[in-house]
This record gives C-alpha cells, structure tokens and sequence, in this order.
C-alpha cells in the first residue's frame, strides 16, 4: 500500500496534474460561490475540458472541484445568507449572524479551516476504507453485482425530496432510456433508429442537459431579480490559533459524521452537514448561542460536509457505486477516460485512485491557501449577472456537447435532455435518480442476464448468494425508510393532536 | 452589494401560472406515451438465441412497463394525492426567446461555424436574460468566443465546423 501512496503523490506532484487541482479548485470555489450552481453542475460542465487530458489530471481536477465547491457554498451563506450549495444551508444559521455584527471574516476563516481539515480526514479516513473494501468486492459475481446496482438504485428514496413516486418515475424513465443502442448481450440494436445511437445515449450531453441546459432556463426566469445585499469581508485572519483548538473535538466528530453520512448511498453532504451541526449544538454547553452565531456551529456544518465528499468516494472507487448524484457525475467521467470504476480499479488501474487519494490531501492546503487569499473574490461571485452567467453555461455546454464525439448529434441529445429536465422540475420530478439510472442501467441489465446465463435461466440463482441477499435488505431498508417514516409520522400527528 | 450594475431595472412581466393538476397531467401523459412506444418497441425485438438468455427485450419491456405505469400514476395523482403547488414560469417570454435562441444557434453552428454563431448566440441570450449595455454584451460575447477558442480550438484541438 505504501509503494502505491508513494505512486499516487508522485502523480499529484507532476505539473500537469498539479494544473489540473489549481485549476478544478478555482472553478469549484466560483462555482460553489455562485447560489443555483453546485457541484454536480460544475462538474457536468467541466468535463467537456478534460477531453484528450490524462485520467488522472481530468479525475484529480473534477475531484477538486467537487471539494471546492462544497465549501464555496459557505461563502454565500456567510455573506448573503443564501447557501450557493445545499450542504451549506447549515452554515447560513451561525454564519450570517456573525456577518452581521461584523465579524464575516471569522466566520469565513473558521469554514474554510474547518473545511480543509474535515478534507485531510476524510481522504485518510478513505485510503484506510477503500482498498479493504474493493479487495472484499473482489468476490463478487454478476448476482452481487446486480444486487450492487440495485443497492446503489435504491437511494433514490432519499434523492427524492417531496415524492417517491417522482423519483421512482425519474428513475424508471432514466433505466427506460439506458436501454437505447446495441444490446450488450445479443449484439441487436433497440430503439436506435440512427448509426448514432448505437452505443447509447451519449452521457455527457445527457447530463449538460438535465442540469446546465433546464438550469440556464431558471436563470432566465429569475434574471431580473436585485441581488440581495451581502455584508462586507473584513478581518479574515482574525480568529486565533486557540478558537481552533477549542473547537477541536466539535471539528474531529464532525468529520467523523460527514465521513460515515458520505459512505451512505444517498445520504450525502446535505444530511452530513445538519446531523453534524444537531450533535455540536447537543453536546455543547451552550446551545442556546447555536443559530446567533456560534463558531462551533460552522466548524461542525462545514468539517461534515467536507469529510462527505471523500466519503462519497469511498463506494465510487471500491464499488463503482455512486454515493451521490455529483458522484455519479464522477463515474460518468471516469467511463469517458475508459475507467471503469469498481474493484478491479484496484487492480487495473491503481495509479488512479491512489492519485485521488493522494490529491484530495494536497488539495487541502491549496484550498485553504485559495480559500483565504480569495475570501473577498469568492464573496463578490454571487455579484455575477444573471444573463451573462446563463449565457455562458448554455454556450459552455453546447460546445462541450459537440466536443464530446466532434458532431451534431450529441448537441441535439443535449436539448433534448434540457427541455425534459425543464419539464420534469417544474412539477418538482428530481433529476439525480435519471443521472443514477443512466450510470447504473447497463451494469445492472448485464449482470442480471450474466447471472440467468450462469444459472441456465434458473432465477433462484439471486437467492443462494448470501452477499447478494445482504444487498437487496440494505437496498430493500433504504428503499422503504422514507416510506416507514412517513407512515410513523402521520401515525403520531392524531395522537399528539389528542394529546393536546 | 449593488444592486445588478449591469442589468435594466425594468418591470416584471407577469409570470404564466399553469394549475399542477394540469401540469402534471399533460406531462403524465406525454411521459406515458413515450413509454408505451418504448414496450411496444420491446414486445417487438426478437427472441435470445440462448434458452438461458432472456433476450435483448425483456429488460427494457420490464422497466418501460413500470415507467409506464408510474406515469400513468402521475396522471392520476393530482385526483387522489396531495394537491401540489402550482407550476409557476417566470418571465415567460425571456424564456421562449432563450428557447428560441438556443434551437437557432444549434441551427447556425453547421451553416455558419461555431464562433460567429456563438457571438449572436451570447449577445442573443445575454438579451433575453434583460440586460440590456450593448457594449457589456459585445465585450462578453467576443470574450467567450475568444476563451472557447483558447481551450476547445488551441489547447483540446477540436475540429468545429
């Protein structure tokens, strides 16, 4: 293992790859600044850049932008009150109060610290997690695999906010889609009615689509809005080396959290982030200050949602399962540098995730560095017009559309894909579970035929594997939790109102 | 911050509001509809070869029955679920003309080539989007073209048309 760090830092160090996680930082601390535009948009529109780049350059600067971009969302919920990512809704409660008694600088110096470490943890925590658990996945057949896919379909509960039915609509519209091009087992085109189409969907342009192409449209419907008036960033440096270290256990336990929550298929930055801050405010000895703007409370929301991202990557590399919709981004990216993310990356491919590994922990004093010498840039970002900004990401993404097979056609898949994620978030379908489906589809339908050509069409072959089994109770609990929940929710409501 | 420098203070156009029930039953719909296509389309793909195989149809016949079905449910949600919010759009004839302007510079990029296109195509937007400093606009539209011929063109050599 130490040879293979040793390789990954000697990547990371080479220029071009060191370009690559200047770069992504950069775009992603704008990105995660600019309210509207999280990582999962960044990351659709930086791809189209890393055509013909090395992997590892293309993954470490994609990474890195992920990362960065959780926490630009911090800035915005400093300075504005308005979080520029959803994992950053947290940070807006303690962050802004402080902004407006003058003290921005304090809480963007906490967030961006308390970001960096929450990182350098987690990617440890990562490298310790991933290579025993791609080296289990070692054993598995196609009816794990299937299990795999299903398992990682499954966290489209959790993706789907306001209905499941919408998700599972999404989702099912997405595995539908997936199916278009030459079957992989027979070798007969379906629903390919032009040469184009017989390797399928082209992924990018689907993904350019669903969010740049349907966000560029938002932007447009709320282009004439004032932007809201933000508080000025002054005294960044000023918050002593003893603060920090009072917040030491608050940022330890924090990271912990955000690690363990990323891991989680679906559970994501978002939730790393309030169930962090809820454990600061319960452990502290005074909660009443959390939401007036409370240091604590950023270190916890910030340190979460950091340490989730690196999580999010563990099941990525070790698995080729998604632990969040950016994630999912991230495989789509790495199937167009014909890296097939899983656990024969371990050994196939080592150099890569060693690489990440070894990247996320020098990004974290490059980010912290931009974080701080960038402080009062990033928090002028959100300052962009509208219509430049929709101008650009819609220009953005058609060349990159076009750049992605040098042709038309994946520029037509693109508004094709825009007018129906437009369509399906005006009555509030979410989008992520389509982009899940579209990267685990065809794992999933040619492992299930695998596992029936193994067995002779015997299907009793899903229920003699007991990881397979395993599998499909995770997935079948993760399915119906949100499910549960409600039915228990409801349940109370009566009884409280009878109590009453 | 200031108020947007760069943008007309002009007033709001009244924004369309589309009741959900009908929202969602005409996209119900239109997503039934391209589901069915899709069973149809399946029920017709031959037989497998291999008695062990079950054939290139019957994954996609199973999850573009379930679509179908789920659209279906779509449809009638608005009858028995929970009301949901109406379907609000903004500024609806910005975002026509942006609709308008994309299709047309997909249109334009094979007749005309991708930088001149793109220069009508940012300024065409930038419009749409209500800002409205000629100057501001063209120095954008020519900096964009000038930054995707830089990274597409020189750096990732990709052959526009």
């Amino acid at each position: 293992m130490l040879e293979n760090l040793f390789l990954g830092f000697s990547n990371v160090l080479s220029p071009t790859v060191l370009i690559g996680l200047t770069g992504g930082t950069i775009i992603g601390y704008l990105i995660g600044a600019m309210p509207g535009l999280g990582p999962s948009l960044g990351v659709a529109l930086l791809i189209p850049f890393t055509y013909g780049v090395d992997p590892a350059t293309a993954i470490v600067a994609l990474i890195a932008l992920y990362v960065a971009a959780e926490y630009g969302g911090a800035v915005t919920a400093v300075v504005i009150n308005t979080p520029g990512t959803a994992a950053a809704v947290a940070t807006t409660w303690d962050g802004y109060p402080l902004a407006q008694r003058g003290q921005a600088g304090a809480a963007l110096n906490v967030s961006i610290i308390a970001s960096g470490i929450g990182a350098l943890l987690a990617a440890v925590m990562l490298m310790f997690t991933a290579v025993p658990l791609s080296e289990f996945a070692l054993r598995f057949g196609p009816t794990e695999y299937f299990a795999l896919a299903l398992f990682g379909l499954s966290l489209v509960s959790s993706l789907s906010a306001g209905s499941l039915l919408k998700g599972l609509f999404a989702m099912f519209l997405g595995l539908t889609l997936v199916t278009i091009g030459v079957d992989p087992g027979t070798g007969i085109p379906r629903f390919a009615f032009s040469p184009e189409l017989f390797e399928g969907l082209p992924l990018v342009p689907c993904l350019l689509g669903l969010y740049a192409i349907s966000e560029v449209f938002y932007m447009i419907e709320t282009a004439s809005e004032r932007p809201v008036t933000s508080v000025r960033v002054q005294g960044l440096l000023a918050v002593p080396v003893r603060t920090y270290w009072e917040m030491k256990s608050t940022i330890l336990k924090s990271s912990l959290i955000g690690y363990i929550i990323g891991v989680i298929p679906g559970a994501g930055a978002s939730i790393a982030s309030m169930v962090a801050y809820s454990e600061a405010k319960r452990s502290s000895q005074d909660p009443d200050s959390f939401g007036k703007g409370n240091l604590h409370g950023i270190a916890a929301s910030e340190s979460a949602n950091n340490s989730a991202v690196p999580g999010a990557l563990a099941p990525l590399l070790a698995l080729g399962i998604p632990g969040s919709a950016t994630a999912a981004i991230l495989i789509g990216a790495l199937m167009i540098q014909g890296i097939e993310p899983g656990p024969l990356l371990f050994a196939r491919n080592r150099e890569i995730p060693y690489t990440i590994s070894g990247s996320l922990i020098v990004s974290v004093p490059l980010m912290i560095f931009v974080g701080r010498a960038g402080a009062k840039l990033w928090a002028r970002v959100a300052d962009v017009p509208k219509p430049l900004l929709a101008a650009v990401v819609a220009g953005i993404s058609c060349i990159g559309a076009y750049a992605s097979a040098n042709s038309m056609f994946p520029v037509y898949v693109m508004l094709a894909m825009g007018a129906i994620g437009y369509a399906l978030r005006k009555i509030e379908v979410p989008l992520a579970p389509i982009v899940l489906a579209l990267v685990l589809g065809t794992i999933m339908e040619t492992n299930f035929r695998r596992a029936l050509l193994t067995s002779n069409g015997d299907y009793m072959i899903f229920l003699r594997h007991p990881i397979t089994l395993l599998l499909f109770a995770f997935a079948a609990v993760i399915m119906l939790w949100p499910l549960v929940s409600r039915l228990r929710a409801t349940r109370c409501a009566p009884s409280k109102e009878a109590s009453q | 911050m200031r108020p947007g420098r760069h943008e007309v203070a002009h007033p709001q156009a009244a924004n369309w509001r589309v009741p959900a029930k009908l929202a969602e039953i005409v996209l119900g719909t239109a997503f039934a509809g391209l589901a069915l296509f899709f069973v149809v389309g399946a029920l017709r793909l031959p037989p497998s070869f291999s008695s062990a195989d079950v054939g290139p149809g019957v994954f996609p016949l199973i999850v573009a029955s379930v679509t179908l079905v789920l659209a279906l449910a779509l449809v009638l949600r608005p009858f028995v679920g929970e009301p949901s919010e109406d379907v609000e759009i903004g500024r609806p004839w910005s975002v026509l003309g942006m609709a308008a302007t994309l299709v047309l510079y997909v249109l334009a990029i094979p007749l005309v080539g991708v930088y001149p296109a793109s220069i009508a195509f940012i300024a065409l937007t930038m419009w749409c989007g209500g800002s409205r400093r000629p100057v501001f606009i063209a120095i954008c539209a020519v900096g964009f073209v000038a930054f995707t011929y830089g990274c597409f063109g020189l750096l990732l050599q990709v052959p526009f048309p």
